[in-house]
């Protein structure tokens, strides 16, 4: 027998081989799934089971949202939960589990599947580590929720000590975070190793470019909330330990999710923008590198590491980060420039689709956290400025002396803003921004779902429920934020609830319109998990001879070239790229195409 | 010639199943996957750094403030804590020697010498294997307790910091032990230096991590 130090090339086997090697998940009803699944090192296998994960712990999340907006609802008591500390337990389970177990898992899967297809790549640079990654998330996925059933969770208000449970949800939570942290490590070393020839970097298909951008951003950030979640256990194993211990667990890792890091979890809305919009023209995106700058701009806006308030209470004042989240809106801007460029220069309507609905309302929810993370630290902007132009006209007045008091509506004006917006800082404002960042997030990945639906379940999705599941997961993110964002300026809090807390008026309405809208995000999220059954069970339009089976949204990166559903392997040969749109490219040699040699 | 005629077919096979088969040079991904692994670690021991020095430094202002207000003050790392200088020392001095036999591990097999290069693994591990009994040491002599009696956090930060690190030299030992397999098991060394430049990457970035820890808390205290 000869022994190789190279593994078979997988691309060349014939087809019968290929399709006996491909996992049994292609077929609508797979004899052995559970043994391909747990065993398989196949990317798209991988990618399937953190999506279909993140579905799964998704509907908790959202339903346990809606108990907590429920308890929200009559401030004067506790009904939903036995106490105050497990309404703040559940709180901060949700915002947990919304960032680490749904929205960031949804969009690795997604990337998992379609960063190697993007790229020209037949696998993953370390299948077995994103393997070992996903069954780690699932695994301290699962016992995180059953911690927090154990009366665990990130807030303690037991004593002295802190409970075994409340260590074991942060020891789950910590391995949650190493998982995602390996799967970032695999899909940036893949976007690196295993491009194929001709692209470089500067031409990458531009959802994996924000896979990159989001990627490093995780990499770079994660990090940190691990150690603040080593010292919080290290602290817990002490006798007495209260100095990060007790009241103060969640405020330590709460900068994970505030304004700037909660941005970094939905960088690749931009990404999934980038692909729809200029299929959606049929034409290439006007402006590549812009596009390209404009992610890279905000992935490093969005770093928030250093924003941690627990260790420094002026962290939220420094320059760094009010002029970050100021500007944090401006790429944004500059990628939706490039959209609506792309758009005149096509000069035709685009084609309507599930997925460029999706994607615009991804959008959307993303612009309007952005103006939030900029309202939140406006007072740290104006108040200096107005106060600095009141100092200019007070010297004025004194006649040069400097002894002059200015106006009086400018010393009121800055007085006003001090007053609103340094209060509002720990209000319900944060958390109306949290939601819309992350159901942004959560809207391009359903977006992505229906734009590769071919690709990642070999089937496409029903455009029509994809439009409704839109609708109501935005009307529903908009309904419960926005209301929140007023209740936030009347004072109420976002997350510790003060026994002696005083609901101002018009307070418990805004919250009852805000349940209501985190029903309407429910009902959108049991649309699109409705979807996949649907499109697989009582199939869709693959059988129409005039839709291209390959490519059935006229895509123009090379995930386009390889079959639906891709085999292993992926692709029957090897590419030279020379843009970002290789199938718009006359030179372009298609493997694929009639008469080509293989 | 008589006797048996060969096709060029069984000779391409004859080739194929008996010489061994040609060694394809692998794209960097060891290197960039380890580059990407070391900055998770970089930036765990960032959030721990800037952990402890904003703990100390909020607690010597509040300490500050006491002493203004004639109140009786203490010191970061309790008085009953024993901070000697020797390990921390002899430990960086270690450290620093390894790279050298790091350095002398990567030349070794990029020029195909195995016998050096296994010497320079083995006393790449025997160094990590004496700064993890130093560290157990200091430990025991610190005598440090994690409780919250004097407000100080100095105990939990300082055992969670030196403990992250002895699981970093752990993991350093183990892509060592990897690396020292993949390469001594190949044909020719020099093909798989990659490995052994991969596992040198994190044992250096390990190497400046405690070159930090030893200046923060030992010598600044």
């Amino acid at each position: 027998m000869t022994i190789t130090e190279i593994e078979p090339d997988a691309s060349a086997a014939p087809v019968a081989v290929r399709e006996a090697m491909a996992p049994a998940v292609y077929q609508r009803l797979p004899k052995n799934i559970l043994a391909d699944s747990v065993s398989s090192g196949d990317h798209k296998v991988i990618g399937r089971l953190w999506i279909l994960g993140s579905l799964l712990f998704g509907l908790f999340t959202l339903v346990a949202d809606v108990l907590v907006r429920i308890e929200r609802v009559d401030t004067d008591s506790v009904a939903v939960f036995t106490s105050l500390t497990t309404y703040e337990q559940w709180f901060s389970m949700h915002r947990v589990s919304l960032v680490f177990l749904f929205v960031v898992p949804l969009l690795i899967g997604i990337a998992m599947v379609m960063v190697p297809l993007q790229i020209g790549a037949p696998s993953l640079a370390f299948p077995r580590a994103a393997a070992a990654a996903l069954w780690s998330w699932v695994v301290a996925g699962a016992i995180m929720i059953v911690s927090w059933a154990m009366d665990g969770g990130l807030v303690d208000r037991s004593g002295a000590t802190v409970s075994q449970a409340t260590q074991l949800s942060m020891l789950a939570m910590a391995a949650v975070v190493l998982s995602l942290l390996i799967a970032s490590l695999v899909i940036i070393t893949t976007i690196f190793t295993e491009r194929s020839k001709g692209m470089s970097l500067y031409n990458v298909p531009l959802f994996t470019w924000s896979m990159l951008v989001a990627a490093s951003v995780w990499l770079l950030s994660l990090p940190v909330l691990f150690s603040n979640l080593m010292v919080m256990w290290i602290d817990a194993r002490g006798e007495a330990a209260q100095s990060f211990g007790g009241e103060h667990l969640y405020e330590q890792i709460n900068w994970i999710f505030d304004q700037p890091q909660v941005f970094a979890f939905a960088i690749p809305v931009l990404g999934i923008l980038g692909e729809t919009v200029p299929v959606a023209f049929r034409r290439r995106l006007k402006n590549y590198d812009m596009a390209m700058v404009a992610i890279g701009a905000f992935g490093a806006l969005s770093f928030g590491a250093y924003a941690q308030t627990f260790f420094n209470p002026n962290a939220n004042t420094t320059w760094l980060y009010v002029v970050g989240s100021i500007t944090l809106i401006l790429p944004i801007l500059a990628f939706l420039g490039c959209c609506a460029v792309t758009a005149k220069a096509a000069g035709r309507a685009p084609v309507m689709s599930a997925h460029l609905a999706l994607s615009v309302m991804s959008l959307v929810a993303l612009l309007t956290a952005g103006a939030l993370a900029a309202v939140r630290v406006l007072d740290s902007l104006l108040a200096p400025l107005v106060g600095f132009l009141n100092s200019i006209v007070g010297f004025f007045q004194g006649s040069g002396s400097g002894s002059g008091d200015g106006w009086e509506f400018l010393s009121d004006l800055e007085g006003w803003l001090g007053d609103t917006f340094d209060e509002i800082a720990a209000t319900s404002v944060s958390g109306a921004m949290v939601q819309l960042a992350l159901i942004a997030g959560l809207l391009a990945g359903v977006a992505g779902l229906f734009y590769w639906a071919s690709k990642i379940f070999g089937r496409r999705l029903p455009a029509g429920l994809g439009m409704v599941a839109g609708l109501s997961l935005l009307g529903g993110a908009m309904a419960s934020a926005l209301p929140d964002a007023v209740s936030g300026f009347l004072e109420q809090p976002d997350f510790a609830r003060d026994p002696d807390y005083v609901a101002r008026d018009g307070v418990e309405v805004l919250n009852l319109i805000s349940l209501i809208g985190s029903f309407g995000v429910l009902a959108g999220f049991g649309l699109v998990l409705l979807a996949v059954p649907v499109a697989v069970f009582f199939g869709s339009d693959d059988d129409n001879e005039d839709i291209d089976n390959r490519n059935p949204v006229g895509g123009h990166t090379l995930e386009w070239l390889s079959e639906s559903p891709p085999p292993a392997g992926n692709f029957d040969g090897p590419f030279i790229v020379t843009s970002e749109a290789p199938l718009l490219d006359e030179d372009f040699q298609d493997p694929y195409a009639e008469g080509a040699s293989a | 010639m008589s006797g048996t005629t060969f096709s060029p077919t069984d000779l391409a096979h004859a080739v194929v199943s008996e010489a061994p088969a040609p060694f394809v040079p692998r794209k960097r991904t060891l290197q960039i996957g380890t580059a990407a692994f070391t900055a998770i670690w970089v930036m765990y021991f960032g959030g721990l750094f800037g952990a402890y020095v904003s703990s100390r430094n909020t607690w010597k202002l509040e300490q500050d403030g006491l002493a203004a207000a004639g109140e009786r003050v203490s010191s970061w790392i309790p008085d009953s804590a024993q901070v000697e200088l020797t390990a921390p020392t002899i430990m960086t001095w270690t450290l620093l020697m390894s790279c050298i036999t790091m350095q002398w591990a990567v030349y070794s097999f990029k020029r195909s010498d195995r016998r050096h290069g296994l010497l320079a693994l083995a006393t790449q591990a025997m160094f990590g294997a004496a700064v993890i009994n130093q560290v157990v040491f200091q430990w025991k002599q610190l005598g440090l307790v994690i409780d919250d009696t004097s407000g100080s956090s100095a105990a939990t930060l300082i055992y969670t910091i030196t403990a992250s690190h002895v699981a970093m030299i752990i993991v350093a030992m183990c892509l060592l032990a990897f690396a020292a397999f993949r390469a001594l098991a190949s044909s020719d060394t020099k093909d798989h230096v990659d490995v052994v430049a991969s596992a040198a990457t994190f044992w250096y970035a390990m190497v400046g991590l405690y070159f930090i820890i030893w200046i923060l808390i030992f010598i600044t205290k």
